[in-house]
Formats: C-alpha cells, sequence, structure tokens
C-alpha cells in the first residue's frame, strides 16, 4: 500500500503536467551570456514552424548582434535569434521588448500540383460540399464510406493544445512539406497524436453519425500568407485555397458540389514528397 | 468692405451651400454632423462627375440623389424589410430598387459608416444609369468609391490593400481566371465572396482600379460598351488594346510588380 501511494505520490505530478496545457505555442525567453551580453531565444512547442516577431520599442545604450526588429521563422529546435550587449560607454541604457509570433512560414512554397486524396477508403464514394464558413472549408459527406477519415496529404500533426488555441480545440492540424497547412473539424477522435507524421492515405480521425444518418468532416487548406502578414490593417493572415484532388471517376479536380466522387490513391500520390531515400525504402518494399 | 459688396459675399456663401446641399439626403434625429454631411457631400460630387463623364448625354440631375441614414439600427432593419431587402449578416447598407434610394445605418457601424456611405451611393449611381450591371462591375465600383479619402483640399482613392494583397496571392497560386469571373452571376458572386475570404470584391475591385489607374478614358469607353449590352469580354475586345488576352496579361503583371 505505501510502495502504490509513493508510486502515485511521484506520478500525480507528471499526469497534471501532461493534462494542463501550455499557455503558448512559441516563447522568447532571455539568457545572460558569459561575456555579458542577453540572448534572445526561441522555444516552440508545436510541431510546425512559426514566423516571430520580436520588438524593442525602446532601447537604449545596447549594441545588437542581428538586426532589430526581428523576423525570422523558427522551427522545433530552440534557437538563439538575437543577441544585445551593453555599451560600456553609455550613459543611460535600458530596453523594453515584446514578441508576436504565427503559425506557419511566410516562405511558402505552394506545390499546386500536389494531388489529395479524398479522405476515404479507395473504392469508396463521397460528395462534397462547401460549409458557410469564409475560408474554403469543405465538406466531405461520408454517407456511403465508412467511420474512419484518412490523410489527404502526408504531414506532420500539430499541436493544437495551448490556451490561446481555444479556437482549434478538436481539430486536427498538419503541417505540409511546402510549409502549408490542412485541417480537419468534426470527427468524434483522432487516431494519431499531435508530434507524427502522416503519410496520405493514413486512417487519422473516426467519425460518427448523426440522428438522421449524416457523417461528414469539414476539411479546410491555407497558408500563412506574407502579404497579409506584412500589412499591419489586417486582422487574419491566412489564405485559404482549393486542392487539387484525385478520383478515380472523375480524373485530378477541384471538387465540384452535387457529384459523386470514388476515391482511391495512386503509387505516384503515395511517391509525392518523398525523399529520395524514402523513395529507395519505398521501391524496396515495393519488392 | 461696402454693403454691396457684403451682400455680394453673403450671396455667394449662400449660393456655395446651396450646391453642397443639393442632393436628398435624410439623417434620422440628425445623426450626421456637419463635417459628416460635408464630407458626403463631396464624395456625392465626386462620384456624380464620374458618371457624367461616362454617361454625358445621360447626366441625372443632383436632387434625385438618395440617401437615407438611419441612427437606429432596429429602425433600419425594419425600413429594409419593408423594402423587401433580405438582411445579410454584418451589413449596414443597401440600395432600395423599390425607392431608389441608397439606405445606410450608422448605429453599430460608427467606424465604417462613411465608407459604407460611399459604397451604397455608387449603387445608387450604377442602378440609376443600368438597367442591367454585371455584379462584379457594380461592386468593383462600390468597393472603390467607399475607398476614397477626403481631405480639406481633395478626395483622392485610396488603395484597398486587403483586396490587391489577396489578388497578389490569388495569381500567385494561379486560383484566378478572369474569363470565368467575368460571367459570375448575383448568386455565384456571393457565394464565392462569402466562401472565399471576399474573392468576388478583391478580384471585382482589383480590375476597377487597374482599369482607373491605367486609362480613365478607355474604362469609360468600356463602362459604355457594357451598357450596351456587351459582355466584358466582348467590350474589352473593343476597347482594350490587344483585346482580352492584353487586358489579361496587363493585369497579371501590374498585381504582379507589388502594385
Amino acid at each position: 500500500m505505501k510502495k502504490n501511494l509513493i508510486f502515485l505520490f511521484c506520478f500525480l505530478p507528471l499526469f497534471f503536467g501532461s493534462l494542463t496545457a501550455q499557455l503558448r505555442p512559441v516563447e522568447i525567453k532571455i539568457s545572460y551570456e558569459v561575456d555579458g551580453s542577453f540572448s534572445f531565444n526561441s522555444l516552440n512547442y508545436d510541431f510546425c514552424e512559426y514566423y516571430v516577431n520580436i520588438n524593442f520599442p525602446e532601447i537604449n545604450g545596447y549594441t545588437t548582434r542581428g538586426s532589430i526588429p526581428y523576423y525570422g521563422t523558427i522551427d522545433t529546435t530552440p534557437r538563439k535569434l538575437l543577441t544585445i550587449k551593453r555599451l560600456s560607454d553609455a550613459f543611460s541604457y535600458g530596453y523594453t521588448w515584446n514578441y508576436s509570433y504565427y503559425r506557419g512560414s511566410i516562405y511558402v512554397d505552394l506545390n499546386l500540383d500536389y494531388l489529395y486524396a479524398l479522405p476515404v477508403k479507395s473504392g469508396d464514394s463521397i460528395r462534397i460540399s462547401r460549409s458557410n464558413g469564409h475560408d474554403l472549408e469543405l465538406v466531405f459527406n461520408l454517407r456511403y464510406a465508412g467511420d474512419t477519415v484518412y490523410a489527404c496529404r502526408s504531414g506532420m500533426v500539430c499541436n493544437n493544445n495551448f490556451d490561446i488555441y481555444a479556437s482549434r480545440v478538436n481539430k486536427f492540424t498538419v503541417y505540409h512539406k511546402d510549409k502549408s497547412f490542412s485541417e480537419y473539424s468534426g470527427y468524434v477522435s483522432a487516431l494519431v497524436y499531435p508530434g507524427h507524421f502522416v503519410n496520405i492515405g493514413d486512417p487519422i480521425l473516426l467519425v460518427k453519425s448523426d440522428e438522421k444518418g449524416e457523417k461528414s468532416v469539414k476539411f479546410k487548406t491555407y497558408f500563412l500568407d506574407k502579404n497579409k502578414v506584412k500589412n499591419p490593417d489586417t486582422g487574419y493572415k491566412y489564405t485559404p485555397f482549393l486542392p487539387l484532388f484525385h478520383t478515380v471517376n472523375a480524373g485530378d479536380v477541384k471538387p465540384g458540389e452535387n457529384i459523386t466522387y470514388i476515391a482511391g490513391i495512386s503509387e505516384k500520390m503515395i511517391m509525392q514528397e518523398l525523399s529520395k531515400s524514402e523513395l529507395k525504402k519505398f521501391e524496396k518494399n515495393k519488392k | 468692405m461696402n454693403r454691396s459688396t457684403l451682400i455680394l459675399f453673403l450671396l455667394l456663401i449662400f449660393l456655395c451651400s446651396n450646391i453642397h446641399a443639393q442632393y436628398n439626403i435624410s439623417a434620422e434625429d440628425n445623426v450626421l454632423t456637419k463635417k459628416e454631411r460635408d464630407k458626403l457631400e463631396r464624395v456625392i460630387d465626386y462620384q456624380l462627375d464620374f458618371y457624367r463623364k461616362v454617361f454625358p448625354e445621360d447626366s441625372i440631375q443632383s436632387s434625385t440623389v438618395k440617401l437615407i441614414i438611419f441612427n437606429s439600427y432596429t429602425v433600419y432593419l425594419l425600413y429594409q424589410k419593408e423594402q423587401g431587402i433580405t438582411h445579410r449578416l454584418n451589413s449596414f447598407g443597401f440600395y432600395s430598387p423599390k425607392k431608389k434610394e441608397a439606405v445606410v445605418c450608422k448605429d453599430k457601424n460608427k467606424e465604417r459608416f462613411m465608407e459604407t456611405a460611399y459604397h451604397e451611393v455608387s449603387h445608387f449611381f450604377t442602378n440609376t444609369y443600368f438597367r442591367n450591371i454585371p455584379v462584379w462591375l457594380n461592386e468593383g465600383l462600390a468597393v472603390y468609391f467607399a475607398k476614397l479619402r477626403v481631405t480639406t483640399k481633395k478626395i483622392a482613392p485610396e488603395q484597398y490593400r486587403y483586396y490587391t494583397d489577396k489578388v497578389k496571392t490569388m495569381i500567385k497560386i494561379r486560383d484566378i481566371n478572369l474569363n470565368d469571373f467575368f460571367t459570375w452571376r448575383h448568386q455565384r458572386f456571393a457565394k464565392e465572396s462569402c466562401t472565399n475570404d471576399s474573392y468576388g470584391y478583391a478580384v471585382a475591385y482589383a480590375v476597377v482600379r487597374f482599369m482607373i489607374e491605367k486609362d480613365k478614358k478607355l474604362f469609360i469607353n468600356f463602362i459604355r460598351q457594357i451598357k450596351s449590352g456587351k459582355s466584358a469580354r466582348e467590350s474589352f475586345e473593343i476597347v482594350y488594346p490587344k483585346g482580352f488576352e492584353g487586358f489579361e496579361k496587363d493585369f497579371i503583371q501590374y498585381y504582379s510588380k507589388n502594385n
């Protein structure tokens, strides 16, 4: 009994720690360096890149290594972004600072030829409509498909479990190689967790029929838009886009409404965006 | 200053004030400040002047320009319902074809009220001059005129950066098909705008802005072709150097070059 209590006592904090969401996905922390300078270091708790801006509304008596304000993309590895050092001959010195960030990278290289897969099993049929949302959100009607949702595109599953991402709760976000995102919502549970890489066609989510027997999942694709980030008057910094979907019966299409599409994944689709070594492995496994 | 000069001076002031007070603007509860009324009248002058250049043979009288401004959102909604207009969320203005008037609400819309008024005044003009104007041209002109910057010295169009930025991005991601866009009717325009981040409004505005900045006379000629019943494509073929393809190429080049 005593042993059990000790065990519980030791692991309880860990358990609660994992349940408590981190406030922000990105933090900039200041470290005091041995040469007397201050460095500004990034910590990214998510699994995708972020575009970060560090501002210094006031700064006197310091020299900087790196230009200020700082603008740059950070990945998940902690990194020193900027250093400031007090000038020895300065009469007065001091600074104020703040930072902001956006999920994604403005250096998007959108792969518009990427063929997305329909989110159902090969051979199953699906209908697609547009939701009333303002950002090109599609509604996949899964009435004639199973309960599993399959990944439309390969990528890293992002972490939406941050306090400031309250609006992203119950959304499944995937960060792609070309720095765009896809986001699924309206599902009941996820089969894959943040930090995992999903391949096109992998099972990722489960859906459930409603009282009318309707089953659907919402889907959208977007990227951090450089033009919007550079415009201070703009609130929402992302641009939606409609990708090309591969269908068995209608070819590669930007989906239209009131059309039934049949899903299928070709080898060419699986091989999209694979690195040389991954391609080699893929070819080897085929044999 | 002798007496006759003084009378002449006062008469001149009276005439000037009357020139600006010639429009039929009624504001509930005197909701319009003097400064706002002055700005509004100057913008109506500006738009009227534009349309007089487009249709000199068909010039409308200033007194027919009718604008109603509501101070209460509830009263505005009731009035809108009376006119048989379907209310759209976050919409604070409309044109009533029944009463041939522009209607604007200031309540809950204080920050963008003037912009809304300029926008609806544009709809008043387009609906007065055209029997059936293409939706893109109607909205493109309204957004263009809504972004007028009015100072004591002059009135000048201001860039709607959100829309031009959007068009730049759309060009970059090959998400623009002007030939198809010009054929959109109301329903498609509304749907694409609502579900795709103001797509229709952004492209419509970008086309109007490009045409006015490139060559105002050419744009006037283009509008006249549209009024005569020609499609946008046909009108470009007639008025634009190298026709529709020339326009498409220049438009894409213009917005790709950071304009």
